[in-house]
């Protein structure tokens, strides 16, 4: 009779190994369509929205990021000041007076999350289509003409670009997070392939005003606010589309501890989402047959893995660690041969599949999103961090969510 | 390749289930392998140990014991190491419980050595040293599975260095063996695990290897 942690494990490797085939098999048909994007059928005309909570260091670069665009429709950029306790709002006011385009606009009071901003700031555009990037983002100069040919296409809800680390070069996480963002990029464009990108992130998403206004902009009360329009979009059925042309560099994390609070606040925005759309599962649609059941296996995986893992390294530990106390106390040798198992199983086999073929993907995925001029190349010691070491900590990150939600505790900006 | 482009959830599902039963197959196959590897192992001991037994039922005993003991210790340092070999092979099984069923009758084949060796006790008194070693298959707590780890390695110790002074006889003392319950009633073992040596002396609690040597007679 199998035992229920090796069932756990196979479970695991099935799910992983569908994953690692569909990704092959969406990307082999497009592979010559994987870098282009439409033209734009006529000049459609786009507002900027820019949430700005405490962003004075980084929001001018953000703002002039976003004039510097080449797109000719672009008209005005809306920098929503959310009362920062810094000097953000001088600094938004005085890049209003250096340039026509930008609006500076102040919440009456503070809405606690990007959110709330966004949507404050959106109240002030009247344009066809309404973009948003975060005070820490920097789209490059061709990033939104590169989406705005999309929504040629009436289905098309919403575009989004590739979301690429900007500090790369200093510590572990960082370079982590670097390899992490352009792995997520590429197989965000081979999931836009089947229409089923599950987030337009915060760093740029343009959408169809249409579109914005039908689901009623951004949930308030979800910490995932691109998560859950996104979904909310596709539920009113619009497609989401992707151009791997289109970059948009954002600063990530470069401690663990911030790192740690920003990854919950995704998860735990996440399963806010999935519960709020859960009547939706396994309905007719890309939400309900594939967005939504990709969250829950994730999660419900992910958490019985990590409980089984934990059970099983700590299972192990004590019991290595009674059994050195006794061999010490005995005089008995500590590690003997027979102690060296040299007789894999199936597990192994597949493990060491998985990793291989994982492994090749990850390599193939950032060969594809080749870093311009001024970064940092991936090196060894970084890749092997971030897949022997940076991945395993994503069923970490799930216990803590499980954790953060039994204990309930606040997020906000 | 992909006629409608949504076909590749249902493909790729395909794909990998194909991958996957594939996988699963092997190790079935690898698992089925060793098996038959022990289950050939099993038969050659078998072969030995009814050699072992008819060898003392054939012969006066009173002037061959040298050559009965040496018999018997070949075959329970042989069975040693192929059990040893069976409990990594186990500990690597993952997909199949055959091996265990293959231990049970291991565990049956040392009960069988075990009584013989009482016998040869009462008849070759003294000439031979023997270590019985009885532990739980599958031990109910951590504290007992690291005492069984630890008792291994001090008795595979022992084993080295006595030699052919020694026979050890590690037995699974939970498998239902109705000759074995019978044996460890015998000996009134209260708990597991439990070192028997020559019979006398039942030891429950770790001991080090040098102590141990305390109750093996020296050479003779």
């Amino acid at each position: 009779m199998v035992d229920f942690i090796t069932v756990v494990y196979l479970v695991y490797i099935f799910i992983s190994l569908y994953f690692l085939t569909l990704y092959i098999l969406i990307y082999i048909p497009n592979r010559k369509d994987f870098f282009t994007y439409p033209k734009p059928e006529k000049e459609y005309s786009l507002d900027m929205v820019i949430p700005c909570y405490n962003g004075s260091e980084t929001i001018e670069k953000a703002v002039k990021s976003i004039l510097d665009s080449d797109y000719p429709g672009l008209r005005k950029v809306i920098v929503v000041d959310d009362c920062s306790t810094d000097n953000s709002y001088e600094v938004i006011k005085s890049l209003a007076r250096n340039d026509p385009r930008v609006v500076a606009v102040q919440t009456p009071k503070n809405t606690g999350r990007a959110a709330g901003a966004k949507n404050y700031g959106a109240k002030f555009s009247d344009a066809e289509f309404i973009g948003f990037t975060d005070d820490d983002s920097y789209p490059n100069k061709n990033a939104i003409s590169a989406l705005m040919g999309f929504f040629n296409d009436e289905k098309v809800g919403v575009a989004t670009p590739s979301i690429l680390v900007r500090n790369d070069s200093r510590t572990f996480l960082e370079k982590f997070q670097a390899i992490e963002y352009r792995v997520i990029a590429f197989t965000r464009k081979l999931l836009g392939f089947v229409d089923a990108i599950y987030v337009t992130p915060g760093p740029l998403a343009v959408y169809r005003r249409t579109a914005f206004d039908a689901v009623s902009g951004f949930d308030e009360k979800n910490l995932t606010e691109d998560i859950e329009i996104t979904w909310h979009i596709i539920s009113k059925g619009y497609t989401v589309k992707m151009s791997p042309v289109a970059r948009a560099y954002t600063i990530a994390p470069d401690k663990w501890k911030v790192w740690y609070r920003q990854r919950i606040r995704w998860n735990l925005g996440g399963i806010q989402t999935v519960l709020k759309y859960k009547k939706s599962f396994l309905q007719k649609g890309m939400l309900g047959r594939f967005i939504i059941p990709f969250f829950v296996s994730s999660l419900l995986i992910g958490v019985s893995g990590i409980i089984v893992l934990l059970y099983r390294w700590g299972r192990t530990l004590i019991t290595n660690i009674l059994s050195t106390t006794y061999s010490a106390q005995n005089q008995a040798a500590i590690i003997t041969l027979n102690d060296i198992n040299l007789h894999p199983n199936v597990l192994v086999f597949f493990g060491i599949l998985l990793i291989t073929v994982g492994s090749l993907f990850t390599l193939f995925a950032l060969r594809y999103t080749k870093l311009e001029e001024g970064f940092k190349k991936t090196n060894a010691v970084s890749l092997i961090g971030y897949l022997f070491v940076y991945l395993l900590t994503q069923a970490f990150l799930l216990a803590g969510s499980v954790y953060e939600i039994i204990f309930k505790k606040k997020y906000s900006w | 390749m992909l006629g409608n482009k949504k076909n590749a959830f249902w493909e790729a599902f395909l794909i990998a289930a194909v991958v996957f039963i594939l996988g699963l197959l092997l190790g079935l196959f690898i698992e089925q392998n060793r098996v038959q590897q022990v289950n050939d192992y099993f038969s050659q001991a078998e072969v030995s140990l009814l050699d072992s037994v008819a060898l003392s039922n054939s012969i006066d005993i009173s002037n061959s014991c040298q050559s009965l003991i040496s018999s018997s210790t070949q075959f329970a340092d042989n069975i040693y190491l192929k059990a040893q070999l069976l409990e990594q092979y186990e500990a690597s099984g993952k997909i199949s419980d055959s091996l265990i069923i293959i231990h049970a009758k291991y565990d049956l084949l040392r009960t069988i050595l075990w009584q013989n060796l009482i016998k040869l006790e009462s008849k070759c008194p003294g000439q031979f040293n023997s270590v019985v070693y009885l532990y739980n298959y599958n031990p109910p707590s951590i504290q007992e599975k690291a005492t069984e780890q630890v008792w291994s390695k001090i008795l595979g110790e022992l084993k080295q260095k006595e030699g052919n002074n020694m026979i050890l006889i590690p037995i699974a003392a939970n498998n239902n063996l109705s000759s074995l319950d019978y044996l460890v009633e015998e000996f009134n073992i209260s708990k597991f695990p439990a070192v028997i040596i020559n019979g006398k002396t039942t030891i429950y609690n770790l001991t080090s290897t040098n102590d141990l040597e305390t109750y093996i007679s020296p050479p003779k």
